[in-house]
């Protein structure tokens, strides 16, 4: 294939170069051929005062006219004789001149970083107070409507968020709850409290655990779920299409997401003390010595029932938070991957951050009212 | 079937195709000849995506090969398919763009890529040969750094071809090239396939049911259903045959028949 590589013919007569390149100048996947054509092209001085006869080529690709381009000083030779075809490169190339835009330049200043996240912090909290005001309409509107209700979805929410998470949350639940009487009942043995662990597990169960833990699992299993299937509807036109049929998004998408989230986390959160709490009477059996007709013979003395209902409503918070964060940030996404993957985690990410402060915030107000 | 050509860029000989339990092809049989482009039209089903999809190597068939280049495109080891690919393109039907990066820069995925076989181009070649490919295509390069989602449909079509021209390919695979576009559009992105095949000597694979696309691209269309291809020839040739989907494809839509009483008032 010697003879096809490519190569330059270079006659020098009466102070004229007539230069004709030969072979097959194909190079775009072709690192030897581009360095061979580079070095046959640097052996001819002043090349854009030279006559070029590019007809003996056997082929030219476009990087191979891109070289020779690139050598004239981007613009045509003296002299150039070509076959036509050739000739739409270079067409081309000369066309393109002054008119190549600059990418888009970004500010990557620190400052212009945290002003720009602080904004997008804000924007997307307007945003979802807005979209919690429009839920809270529609939700108005289905009540005194009350076909309107989409019933389908509020029910395969509750089916798929709520029954499909028993297992999962079941099994964690009761792992967390074993660790925790383990670990606990550890510092309690040591004060021959062995009884206390009834009170103080059934308490953070109660309370913090089993909606913290319910709110993490929802947050991961279904929040992220919501937000990449509202947000794919961009990528297929489906929300369009569903506001063409007059439907509205926020009615039909967003309302029964929140909703059955609301109604399926607080029993949810019934289930996960359950487990929890079962989990923590094994440990408390074997390692403290309580039997568990002890301990739930104790439960009612050591714990308040209130400490249950501040775990209920609290899965009812995080559930609305959780319907509202996926949905909002599906409902403002962009029809590409880049922004279904931006989207979805931040969904996540804001769903957990949200649930933490409002848990902490809940907390703080609780125990300034006396309801320890 | 038999084609005199010397030199087939694409022979297709006895596939058969099966896609869970529908037998889609039960014996292809085809050739494109080089700088040929063959049109293949055929009824919703009838397993024409299938077989480009066979041809380009995306699907394997239970029987029969084909081969593309002179490579038999389903035996082919993993550095002969690799050479394979760079020298086809393929357009796929909508776009299929990768949505997360600008034009710019999925026009310059495919030279980008070179570099991974050690094969790469300087930055600013790629650079320079993207706007050069953006160009022949009549991109308008204020658009280049747009993502596919901001893009018109034509747009996309031109950018999806951009791409697949990136590589210098000799062979195009063309998925429903104007399917999409309104008719202004689709004549224009038909022209643009014309007139490049005729610069850079394409030879193509093109599925449509487009008649101005077969009729302005289409050397020879093939017609396929039943599970083979039922006949193959000129445009003129192919609306003869009797064949129900063929006489549908070929009666006059209701706006061309009366555009025709239009400019012709006697009739």
């Amino acid at each position: 294939m010697a003879s096809q590589d490519p190569s330059v013919q270079i006659d020098r007569d009466h102070g004229r170069t007539r230069v004709r390149p030969e072979g097959r100048w194909t190079l775009i996947a072709d690192p030897d051929g581009r360095q061979r054509a580079s070095e046959a092209l640097a052996e001819i001085e002043q090349p854009s005062q030279a006559e070029w006869d590019l007809r003996g080529m056997e082929a030219l690709d476009s990087a191979g006219a891109l070289l020779l381009w690139r050598l004239w000083g981007k613009e045509y030779p003296a002299e150039l004789q070509c076959h036509e075809q050739q000739r739409g490169y270079f067409e081309r190339l000369a066309g393109l001149a002054g008119r190549i835009p600059e990418p888009p330049g970004r500010w990557w200043h620190p400052l212009v970083r945290i002003g720009e996240g602080l904004y997008h912090a804000l924007q997307a909290g307007g945003q979802m107070l807005l979209l919690l005001g429009q839920i809270l309409v529609s939700t108005g509107y289905a009540l005194r409507n009350p076909r309107f209700l989409p019933w389908t979805e509020l029910s395969a929410t509750i089916y798929k968020a709520g029954l499909r998470s028993v297992v999962l949350l079941g099994v964690i639940n009761f792992l967390i709850g074993m660790v925790m009487a383990y670990q606990m009942g550890l510092e309690i043995a040591k004060y021959g409290a062995n009884t206390a662990i009834i009170g103080v597990l059934s308490i953070a169960m109660l309370r913090e655990l089993g909606p913290w833990i319910t709110a993490i699992i929802l947050a991961g299993r279904t929040g992220s779920a919501i937000t990449a299937e509202i947000g794919s509807m961009h990528l297929t036109g489906e929300l369009s299409a569903l506001r063409t049929f007059g439907v509205s998004p926020v009615l039909r998408l967003a309302l029964p997401r929140v909703l059955g989230l609301a109604i399926a986390m607080p029993l949810l959160v019934v289930w996960a003390d359950f487990t929890g709490m079962v989990g923590g009477m094994v440990v408390a059996d074997a390692s403290l010595g309580i039997s568990p007709s002890l301990f739930l013979e104790r439960l009612p003395h050591d714990v308040e029932l209130v400490n249950f209902w501040i775990g209920v409503a609290k899965g009812v918070i995080n559930g609305v938070i959780i319907g509202l964060v996926a949905s909002y940030y599906g409902l403002y996404a962009q029809p590409s991957t880049e922004s279904l993957r931006r989207q979805t985690t931040a969904s996540v990410v804001t769903t957990l951050s949200l649930v933490l402060v409002l848990d902490a915030g809940v907390g703080a107000l609780l125990a300034g009212a006396g309801l320890i | 079937m038999a084609d005199s050509r010397i030199d087939p860029v694409i022979r297709v000989a006895g596939l058969r195709t099966r896609l869970g339990d529908r037998l889609v092809h039960s014996n292809v049989n085809l050739e494109v000849g080089r700088g040929e482009i063959l049109g293949v039209i055929g009824a919703s089903g009838s397993g024409k995506t299938a077989l480009l999809k066979q041809v380009a190597g995306l699907l394997q068939p239970e029987s029969g090969q084909a081969e593309v280049l002179g490579v038999d495109v389903h035996r082919a080891s993993w550095s002969e398919a690799r050479e394979l690919r760079k020298r086809w393109g393929i357009l796929y039907q909508n776009g299929a763009l990768f949505s997360a990066l600008t034009v710019f820069d999925n026009v310059a995925f495919p030279l980008r890529e070179l570099a991974r076989y050690g094969e790469a181009l300087e930055e600013d070649m790629v650079r320079e040969l993207t706007w050069l490919k953006l160009a022949m295509v009549h991109f308008e390069p204020e658009d280049a750094w747009k993502l596919p989602g901001e893009l018109s449909g034509g747009m996309v079509k031109r950018a999806a071809l951009a791409r697949a021209l990136a590589l210098e390919a000799e062979l195009l695979f063309l998925d429903e090239p104007t399917t999409g576009l309104d008719p202004i559009l689709a004549r224009e992105f038909t022209d643009l396939l014309g007139e490049l095949r005729k610069e850079l000597g394409l030879s193509g694979l093109m599925i449509s049911h487009d008649l101005d696309a077969l009729a302005s691209l289409g050397d020879r269309i093939a017609v396929l259903g039943e599970g083979c291809i039922l006949t193959t020839g000129s445009l003129e040739e192919v609306a003869q045959v009797d064949h129900p989907f063929i006489q549908d494809l070929f009666t006059p839509t209701r706006g061309q028949e009366r555009m025709y009483r239009l400019s012709h008032p006697g009739n």
